[in-house]
């Protein structure tokens, strides 16, 4: 207990204060949605329940606490499984470690690391009995396989045990288990649209490109949405920003602080393709533009962002910002369809909300100061196009 | 058991006695706000059921009556009018060339009001295709996540996917183009890292390279000639812009475009210099249903940014010979933009030859992106051309098709949110003129649509389900085995 209670210690202080913004950046890239639809959409696939699961737990991202506090129970988890599989404390730390690392590759979603705790929590009733464990993993291994994706593959590992604490056992169960998740991998091509090679590497498990960002870039996000300029500034100087980006955000922090004038402050922004690398990139452009009135640009920016998300996801922050700019901009049918979707979430759900009755009446916005700043911006701008 | 049995029916009973029924019902003299919108539509018999729920989300319950003019009923409870696709196929069944007679009650706050009795006319004209196929993709800039080629049943709600972007990885797969809605033949494009144009016939696929050096672009917009041996493909090089202002968000143009003939037997590229002039972009191909004239737009190329607004293509047709595959030597202008100050898109003639369906903007060709573009149709016995303002709205209406039969057609519009394109169809009467379009029915369709983040982009029929192995297709496609082509320049040279 005490080598668990260190690890979800060490683990919640990790995230909470060395790496926050991995936690709220994570939660970026998905909007997690209370309907029956989010889920049957997921569960359909290989490792769909484990990926609804993965989701479900990184809503709650959008408050470092609440991540660190999940990353410190999902490790406990995971370490308490491999200790009650292994019986053995070293070895019931490889994994949790291996999780750790992992972790901090933003492009490893929460997938792997429940589809992990499914299967080590369903690996827990096979019976110590050759006989027996073989009987139920044939069960375990297909509904393993169909809830938590390829990871099921420890089923058929865990049968080697016999044969590791005694060589001349048959590894004869260990094959059975192995040749039936393997019918199960080949059969799902059948069932499922994705390719044999990707659905063995697992559906959700890795997507193909880092597409969220460098922490540098987390970072200055943050602040930007929080519009700490003199923070930001201070990061600029400890910290030079190394992506376009980054660098327009230091720069509009400069300019509302009074440092640089309206020339230097539009810089780099034209050439919107290379400023918007990746998620978080195209997160801060969006807030960029937003805060200098280019309000078509920041609802591409949000539409981008949405896009680049591999596993089809969308973002709830940047299905805010949908909605908000669609209500600048006089398109209050579409905000309406934003704010009905975010309305389905936890965490954006109050936002939504009062934002509803805008959609509804737009002649409410005329009395609304915010509504009027940027209505009237975006009435006054001249046409300049962007590539 | 018995016992049982009886817990479960009084069960029943006192879960039926718990709602609400309608009593106090006020009756309102105005029609009920529905959606979607199939108050006095026209649909074929075929159709699946248009269910439909208040617009109003503070209405709690609705008792709905439909009756047929000619006999039959169904009634229907809840917050949503769902039928049985059975029993509404009979109620139509019965009342085919008539009309159905809907009554709402709804509850809401309390309060049960009855309105004003709408009509659903059932057409005579039976829809013979057996359903529609269509990409759904998102409406953005320039990324995409997922997207796919779909096929549904017109007469279930029955969704099919064809080839998801899920099977091939990463992949843009779009514009799936069938001869005359038949499912044996078609083509496709595929953009991405296993870019292609998958051509189909009868079972045999044939994978091209994506782009072709001799055309200077990728085939983009397909178009079959009847006889299935040669397929019309413009050749686009595609680039797009963004605006700050002006209540728009992207412009989509080519800097070249040409159209050539793709002739499919002897997987051969015909170029003629009559469709593929310097100067002058030529773009969105269409053979008439004789297969002996090419229909296309085109455009004097203009310089961009600066032009943009100035490039108005002009609807053009020129003779085409089956035997040979050559164009003829001059090319007719049907509708010159020079005098309208409007530009043609996607031409599209009816199958029995009487009409032709086309878009017109203020400018440009890709008129998805276009609030102003409407849906115009020319009749091609008299010449006479008007705007369809029975079937357009003020948003964007663009990419349309005929069924087989020509009395039906569909197009997507951006009407519901500007942003959005959505399925419609509607069918063309003897006198030329087109019936109130009704959207595409889904078992559940406020929820449907209002969940949905995916655009309907180049629908068409399909006369059968079309049968495609999408994992032999992916393999296909992410093997990067490209067949080889041949091209042939026949260098006609006739000035327009």
């Amino acid at each position: 207990m005490l080598t668990t209670a260190l690890l979800s210690v060490a683990v919640f202080c990790f995230w909470g204060y060395v790496r926050p913004y991995l936690i709220t950046e994570r939660e970026l890239t998905q909007m997690f949605l209370w309907n029956a639809d989010y889920f049957m959409e997921r569960i359909v696939v290989p490792g769909g329940m484990a990926r609804y699961i993965g989701e479900w737990l990184v809503q709650f991202f959008v408050y470092i606490k609440y991540g660190a506090v999940i990353y410190a129970l999902l490790f406990a988890l995971v370490q308490l499984l491999c200790w009650r599989l292994t019986r053995n404390y070293l070895l019931s730390l490889v994994l949790p470690v291996l999780m750790w690392w992992l972790s901090l590759h933003t492009d490893i979603p929460m997938t792997p690391h429940v589809a992990l705790v499914l299967t080590l929590a369903a690996m827990t009733v096979i019976p110590n009995k050759e006989g027996p464990a073989l009987l139920v993993s044939a069960l375990l291994v297909p509904v393993v396989y169909w809830l938590a994706g390829p990871v099921a593959v420890l089923i058929p590992l865990y049968h080697l045990r016999w044969f590791w604490s005694h060589p001349n056992t048959s590894i004869g169960e260990a094959c059975a288990a192995g040749y039936l998740l393997l019918l199960c991998l080949t059969g799902s091509t059948r069932l499922v649209p994705y390719p044999l090679g990707e659905l063995a590497r697992g559906i959700d498990y890795r997507w193909e490109e880092d597409i969220i960002g460098t922490y540098q870039d987390m970072t200055y996000s943050t602040l930007l949405r929080r519009r700490q300029w003199e923070g930001l500034v201070r990061l600029s100087i400890s910290h030079p920003p190394q992506s376009l980006a980054s660098q327009n955000a230091a720069r509009l922090a400069l300019w509302h602080t009074k440092r640089v004038g309206d020339e230097a402050l539009r810089e780099c922004l034209q050439h919107s393709r290379r400023v918007m690398a990746s998620a978080v990139t195209t997160s801060i452009m969006s807030n960029v533009y937003l805060e200098l009135g280019m309000l078509n640009m920041a609802q591409r920016a949000a539409f981008d962002l949405m896009e680049s998300i591999p596993n089809g996801n969308k973002s709830g922050r940047a299905m805010k910002r949908l909605a908000e700019t669609a209500l600048y901009t006089g398109q209050p049918e579409l905000a309406l369809k934003y704010i009905r979707l975010l309305e389905q979430t936890l965490f954006y759900r109050k936002w939504a909300s009062s934002m509803r009755r805008f959609a509804e009446h737009p002649e409410l916005m005329e009395s609304e100061p915010l509504f009027q700043k940027y209505r009237e911006i975006y009435k006054k701008a001249d046409d300049v196009f962007f590539y | 058991m018995k016992q049982l049995g009886y817990i479960i029916v009084l069960g029943l009973v006192a879960l039926t006695a718990c709602r609400p029924q309608p009593r106090n019902v006020v009756e309102v003299d105005t029609l009920p706000d529905i959606y979607p919108d199939y108050v006095d539509v026209t649909v074929p018999a075929e159709i699946a059921p248009l269910n439909f729920a208040m617009t109003d989300d503070s209405v709690t319950r609705m008792e709905v009556e439909v009756k047929g003019a000619r006999g039959g009923f169904i009634k229907e409870k809840g917050r949503l009018a769902q039928f049985s696709i059975s029993q509404w196929h009979r109620l139509l069944a019965d009342n085919k060339g008539s009309h159905l007679l809907v009554t709402v009650q709804a509850l809401k706050h309390g309060q049960w009001s009855r309105y004003r009795t709408f009509k659903i006319y059932v057409s005579n004209d039976a829809l013979t295709d057996w359903g529609v196929t269509y990409r759904r993709v998102v409406p953005g800039y320039g990324m995409y996540s997922q997207m796919g080629l779909y096929q549904r049943q017109l007469s279930t709600f029955s969704e099919k996917a064809l080839l998801p972007s899920t099977q091939v990885s990463g992949m843009c797969v779009n514009c799936h183009t069938p001869n005359r809605a038949n499912p044996d033949q078609y083509t496709f494009h595929v953009r991405g890292r296993h870019g292609a144009t998958v051509i189909c016939r009868d079972g045999q696929i044939d994978i091209l390279s994506a782009r072709n050096d001799s055309l200077g672009g990728s085939m983009v917009y397909p178009c079959w000639h009847p006889g299935g041996r040669y397929c019309a493909y413009s050749t686009n090089v595609t680039s797009q812009m963004f605006h700050l202002a002006q209540n728009k968000r992207i412009e989509v143009f080519d800097r070249s475009s040409d159209v050539f003939i793709y002739d499919a037997e002897s997987r051969t590229m015909l170029r003629d210099s009559l469709t593929m002039r310097g100067g002058w972009a030529e773009n969105c191909p269409a053979f008439s249903p004789d297969g002996k004239w090419l229909y296309y737009v085109s455009s004097p190329c203009q310089t961009y940014p600066e032009g943009y607004d100035q490039e108005k293509y002009s609807l053009c047709r020129v003779a085409f010979d089956a035997q040979t595959g050559r164009l003829g030597q001059q090319v007719d202008t049907l509708i010159n933009a020079a005098q309208t100050g409007q530009s043609v898109s996607w031409p599209r003639l009816s199958y029995d030859g009487r009409y032709l369906m086309y878009t017109q903007a203020d400018y440009g060709y890709f008129t998805v992106w276009h609030p102003e573009a409407d849906l115009w149709l020319m009749d091609l016995e008299t010449g006479q051309r008007r705007k369809m303002d029975e079937v357009n709205s003020p948003r964007a209406e663009s990419l349309h098709s005929w069924s087989t039969d020509s009395r039906w057609f569909l197009f997507t519009s951006r009407r519901e949110d500007g942003l959005y394109t959505r399925l419609y169809f509607s069918s063309i009467g003897p006198d030329g003129k087109a019936t109130k379009p009704f959207l595409l029915p889904q078992r559940n369709p406020k929820q449907y649509y209002r969940q949905s983040l995916f655009s309907f982009n180049t629908p068409d029929f399909t006369i059968r389900p079309v049968k495609t192995d999408r994992r032999q297709m992916g393999r296909l496609i992410e093997s990067d085995r490209r067949a080889t082509t041949n091209v042939i320049d026949l260098n006609t040279t006739t000035d327009k």
